[in-house]
């Protein structure tokens, strides 16, 4: 699959252990990759190497085979960009911003610009400087996407959306993606990424954890499950069964074990001899593999 | 390498502050001009500059009153004793029959072949020395006036032989048309004399001498600071004569006060004696007595009031603390908004990260920034050069400044704003941050100009009585003090190189300001 960014051995040292360090991050042409962190990860700082607002101290970093650095410009041709932090450009209303960005990206059709402002429902004829946070965020979305580029990079570009309008938002990203975009987003909101993205790297202390495929953790072979017995016995008859119990807490009589799915069938069989309390499937998310990592990783 | 848009919102956002920076400077340059032109502001002043000269007049008066009458008295006083003495042997002391045989005698010793000289040995030998000075007086007379013994010739005589020794001393000491002068003047004096028939020297001199001079100086004419001053502008003819007169009599009571004082001094002393011993005296007794009020005052009082009455207000106004001070202050204050704006604000605000997540490069922005600011001071200071010239000409000749002065003050001060905002571009290109770029750029510039303000009054277009020597230092440490409007007003083209300093210094700072942009990180 062709690479449209890609970030090798990337290193911008801040400092006192702020930064980013060793950095290897390839998107793929089509794909949406999800990019998440605490917050001082690293995050904004990767997406600002990227836009060639920062110079790595090393590594390289290409966006469709540019240096970001040095052909900077060239790629803005191809990038629409939400900053993380919005500040808007000394104009009267929102229209003028957006006709004023229409003119610096050569763009002469305003009618994708009016399908996003209708799908947001903004209202850009309001003075810029009077907005509120999120009438802000719309309009840096709709200016950052109204070139209709092949490549979108957002900064964190849920905050301060209302929920409906973060579905909204995710509606328009779910449609710029279909249209075989390939699309970068940084979220603090694990839902919203599991619900939109093809991969998600995690960024901790300035370096990539992991990255996974969302497909691996939906599609995982094994499932858990929480079992909690009426009584004693029961709870020491079946932990002799042979399941792989990971966690086991006495005074409740309950365990949690890890199942192979196709063992589900067996699992329930097994249980019609003892008297269950409740039982309940605990739900692999990608906040609890992140979660476990870093747990691991400070164990480490 | 200019970016349309953005040159579009950098002219529409700072278009409020632009207009009311330019209008307000413009107005109030215009009011200054015409302020200066209609309203004499400078009526002190120009009081001050007429005392001056009035006063130089009058002790001119004084002066060559005095002069002319100790002239005219000893000349008078000379010729009255001469008159009498050769008249007296002519007539009383020599008798026909003694004239007549020493003209008969030296006539023949003549035909003889004796030259002159021998001749008179002869007449004169084994004379008394009184005899021998007789012989010759007379026949030094003979020889000139013939036989005729009347006063008339006689009283010629005489007036030849003092106006000829007296031609002769002045030649001396003050050149050939003085003493033609002197010559002309004496002669007319000592006629105006015979035919007054007056017996008392000093008394008529002392009338004769203002009435003379009341005519010369009444019609004399000089001129000061190109401009042509007529005595007769300041001084009516009586009011000469009365100056003159009086500079006299007092001039006469001194003298015979100082004579008075010589003889109890030394009371041995013989009346010629005494009367040397005062000659000695009288030129500084004039010199003293004519001293103008500026001469009378101590030297540095003086210098200053000349000083003051030699100022040029207008042009040390529009000059010097218009276009060096109060005219920068406002553009000084758009430059530091605006350069902060656009630049570091946006990069602070981050209002930058949407020009620059458009195709557009970062040299292409600073540039466009750049010019931007370049043409809003030049469309400022080219409607200031059309304020300056239209004032100027409601207003024309009241005021000593030209169109090429006002030309060469609008062209300096725009590149004065050049180099000042070349600095304040710098400092927005280098800082991420607004306020580090604003008080950095905006607090070196405004240093710059308040040490101008405290330098104006240690320098030298500031009147000497209320300058402060010391405060000149502050000139040294600004680089408004490169804008020299002295030079432009004074003419000079010394100007010239400052200008190129603040040229140079605006160009590397936009320079360097643009590269710095160009590699810094951005957090945007």
């Amino acid at each position: 699959m062709e690479k449209v960014i890609e970030i090798k051995d990337v290193t911008k040292d801040f400092g006192n252990g702020r930064g980013i360090f060793d950095i290897d991050l390839s998107i793929y042409k089509g794909e949406m990759l999800g990019f998440i962190g605490p917050n001082g990860a690293g995050k904004t700082t990767t997406i600002r190497t990227i836009m060639g607002f920062i110079k790595p101290d090393k590594g390289s970093i290409t966006v469709k085979g540019m240096d970001a650095w040095k052909d900077s410009a060239r790629i803005k041709q191809f990038v629409g960009y939400v900053p993380g932090e919005i500040g808007f450009p000394d104009y009267k209303s929102g229209t003028d911003f957006l006709k004023a960005i229409a003119e610096f990206k050569g763009v002469k059709d305003l009618s994708y610009a009016n399908y996003l402002i209708e799908k947001l429902q903004l209202d850009p004829s309001a003075n810029l400087k009077r907005m509120s946070k999120g009438m802000k965020q719309k309009t840096a979305i709709v200016a950052s996407l109204l070139a209709d580029n092949d490549i979108i990079i957002l900064d964190e570009p849920t905050t301060g959306l209302d929920p409906l309008m973060r579905v909204s938002f995710l509606d328009i990203i779910k449609a710029e993606k279909a249209k075989g975009k390939t699309i970068f987003m940084s979220s603090h909101v694990y839902e919203e990424l599991e619900k939109t993205c093809d991969r998600v790297a995690l960024i901790n202390n300035g370096r990539i954890v992991d990255v996974v495929k969302l497909d691996d953790i939906k599609n995982r072979k094994v499932t858990d499950f929480k079992i909690e017995f009426t009584n004693r016995d029961d709870y020491l008859n079946f932990k002799r069964l042979n399941y792989q119990i990971i966690r086991d807490q006495e005074t409740y009589n309950q365990v949690t074990i890890t199942i192979e799915k196709d063992r589900i069938k067996m699992l329930f069989n097994d249980l019609t001899n003892y008297q269950v309390k409740f039982i309940a499937e605990i739900k692999y998310t990608l906040e609890r593999h992140f979660n476990e990592l870093i747990k691991r990783g400070e164990v480490i | 390498m200019i970016s349309k848009p953005l040159y579009k919102q950098s002219a529409k956002a700072n278009l409020g502050t632009w207009v009311f920076v330019t209008a307000i400077n413009c107005i109030m340059l215009a009011i200054i001009i015409i302020v200066l032109g209609r309203l004499s502001v400078s009526e002190i002043r120009d009081s001050m500059a007429d005392m001056f000269i009035r006063d130089a007049i009058e002790s001119n008066i004084e002066q060559k009153s005095m002069e002319y009458y100790n002239l005219t008295d000893k000349t008078l006083i000379n010729y009255e004793e001469n008159f009498n003495n050769l008249y007296d042997l002519l007539n009383v002391r020599l008798n026909t029959f003694q004239k007549n045989y020493i003209i008969n005698t030296y006539k023949n010793l003549l035909q003889q072949g004796y030259t002159d000289e021998e001749a008179r040995q002869v007449l004169t030998n084994n004379q008394p020395a009184e005899y021998q000075l007789a012989i010759n007086t007379f026949l030094n007379y003979y020889l000139v006036q013939g036989e005729d013994y009347s006063r008339e010739k006689v009283s010629e005589y005489i007036l030849n032989l003092i106006t000829e020794e007296l031609y002769k001393q002045v030649l001396e000491t003050d050149g050939e048309e003085a003493a033609q002068t002197a010559k002309v003047f004496i002669s007319v004096a000592i006629n105006a004399y015979v035919s007054s028939g007056s017996t008392n020297v000093t008394e008529f001199a002392t009338n004769y001498i203002p009435s003379v001079l009341q005519d010369v100086f009444h019609e004399q004419s000089f001129t000061n600071k190109n401009k042509t001053i007529n005595v007769s502008d300041y001084f009516t003819k009586a009011r000469i004569y009365e100056l003159s007169y009086s500079a006299i009599v007092s001039f006469r009571a001194e003298l015979e006060v100082k004579e008075n004082q010589l003889r109890e001094k030394y009371p041995d002393y013989t009346d010629e004696q005494i009367q040397s011993e005062l000659e000695k005296q009288v030129t500084s007794i004039i010199q003293e007595r004519s001293k103008t009020l500026l001469d009378s005052l101590p030297k540095k009082v003086s210098e200053a009031l000349t000083e003051l009455g030699d100022m040029e207000v207008s042009t040390l106004v529009i000059g010097t603390i218009f276009y060096r001070i109060s005219g920068l202050l406002l553009p000084i204050i758009f430059v530091i908004m605006t350069a902060n704006n656009l630049i570091a604000g946006q990069v602070d605000s981050g209002a930058m990260a949407f020009v620059l997540s458009t195709p557009t490069k970062r040299r292409k922005v600073t540039i466009t920034q750049m010019s931007y600011l370049i043409s809003a001071l030049l469309v400022m200071y080219i409607l200031m050069t059309l304020t300056s010239i239209i004032s100027l000409s409601i207003v024309k000749d009241a005021i000593k400044i030209t169109y090429i002065q006002l030309l060469k003050l609008n062209l300096s001060a725009f590149i004065t704003m050049l180099a000042i905002s070349g600095i304040c571009f710098l400092s927005s290109c280098w800082f991420n941050r607004s306020k580090y770029a604003m008080s950095i750029g905006g607090g070196l510039t405004m240093f710059f100009l308040v040490a101008t303000i405290l330098g104006l009054f240690g320098s030298p277009v500031i009147p000497s009585a209320i300058r402060i020597e010391a405060m000149r230092y502050f000139n040294y440490v600004s680089i408004i003090t490169l804008f020299d409007t002295n030079s432009i007003i004074e003419g000079t083209n010394n100007y010239l190189w400052k200008l190129l300093i603040l040229l140079f210094i605006g160009l590397i700072t936009y320079i360097i300001g643009i590269k710095r942009f160009n590699e810094k990180d951005l957090p945007l």
